[in-house]
């Protein structure tokens, strides 16, 4: 799966904690409160968008981000800064939204005002909401390995591990999910002909 | 149009999603009250001895804050809570021994030299307290330093139990 190979984002995601963000870190866990809404500040962007991309609507992913970053308060002692930061905040953050996942009911799709105030994409880059649509509309399972591998571009060992499954249900769900997004796409370039 | 036509279209919008998105509104604001001090693993033996030292130590606060209910001297204070304060000091420096090797260095001697210093200040409120027994102010200052011993096993506990819950995980 190749969907994000030279993706700026997973090259933010995966870049250690600059010595700001380190010092952040270390007041943080001594209980420095501003330290800690610097962190906030400057990665809660990173972790909204992977919970709403998870959850499919902003309500939840509003309370799954705020949840993941009080447990990422409480986790903070024990984060060694081995791994990255934008790692360590996505694990916890799936965590929260399968803790907190109970939005059994059918959810809408994501809203247009999120993703326009999206900082970090150039306006010629603007995907088309359909897909946002069709993507809010997969079954948890599908969504979810679709979001952490085909958007993230975490691997089937780690979204496997995060999400609680096997790494082959992974993978299988990540190819229906493809299929239904092709069928999706194909059905659109039908409905766009005269 | 074909399958691969319908597939570089897909590649091409998931890779155009973007990652980062802003909440509509300030999350922060129901984030902060929600804060504690951060969570740390406690050792259960500890715990319950430094739960002791603090009851002991309430005893003696109540104690300074009524001295002319409890004229007692010092001494007869003593004697109804040595038993009590010895084990529980017992329990707290044997705890804080196990786990003083596991500091580096220049923390050790920082600590070593610390409690010497409240040792030395406490065998000095003693021997006044010896002369002064009913002295309001020596006694404050004899349970300051016996907060402040307490305080220093409380750290020792707490940063050599967070330096190994780092090293577990």
């Amino acid at each position: 799966m190749a969907v994000n190979d030279g993706n700026p984002q997973r090259e933010d995601r995966d870049t250690p904690p600059d010595g700001l963000e380190r010092l952040w870190i270390d007041r943080a866990r001594t209980g420095d409160r501003t330290a800690f809404e610097h962190l906030y500040r400057h990665r809660v962007g990173a972790v909204y968008g992977l919970c709403l991309r998870l959850t499919g609507r902003p309500d939840q992913a509003d309370d799954a981000t705020q949840e993941a970053f009080i447990a990422a308060w409480r986790a903070l002692p024990g984060f060694e800064g081995r791994s990255a930061l934008g790692t360590w905040l996505h694990r916890i953050a799936v965590n929260s939204v399968l803790q907190h996942g109970r939005y059994r009911s059918r959810r809408v799709a994501v809203s247009a005002s999120a993703i326009e105030n999206a900082p970090d994409i150039p306006s010629e880059h603007e995907p088309p909401l359909d897909l946002e649509a069709a993507i809010a509309s997969l079954p948890d399972g599908a969504r979810h390995v679709l979001v952490l591998v085909g958007l993230y571009g975490y691997t089937h060992g780690e979204a496997a591990q995060w999400l609680g499954i096997a790494e082959g249900t992974s993978k299988a769900h990540l190819h229906w999910a493809r299929q239904r997004l092709l069928m999706f796409i194909e059905r659109s370039r039908c409905d766009d002909l005269p | 149009m074909t399958f691969r036509d319908n597939e570089r279209r897909l590649e091409e919008g998931l890779a155009a999603l973007p990652r980062r998105i802003h909440p509509n509104r300030n999350l922060w604001s129901d984030i902060a009250p929600r804060l504690e001090r951060p969570s740390v693993p406690r050792v259960e033996v500890p715990r319950v001895a430094l739960g002791m030292a603090a009851g002991l130590l309430l005893g003696l606060a109540v104690f300074l804050a009524a001295p002319r209910w409890h004229p007692e001297p010092l001494t007869s204070v003593h004697s109804s809570r040595d038993a009590s304060l010895i084990r529980t000091r017992a329990a707290l420096l044997e705890a804080y021994r196990e786990r003083l090797p596991q500091m580096d260095a220049l923390t050790r001697t920082r600590v070593q030299r610390d409690l010497a210093v409240v040792r030395a200040a406490e065998k000095d409120l003693g021997d006044a307290l010896q002369n002064s027994p009913n002295s309001e102010v020596l006694l404050s200052l004899y349970a300051g330093a016996l907060h402040q011993e307490f305080n220093l096993y409380d750290t020792v506990l707490t940063t050599t139990e967070i330096n190994s819950s780092r090293n577990s995980t």
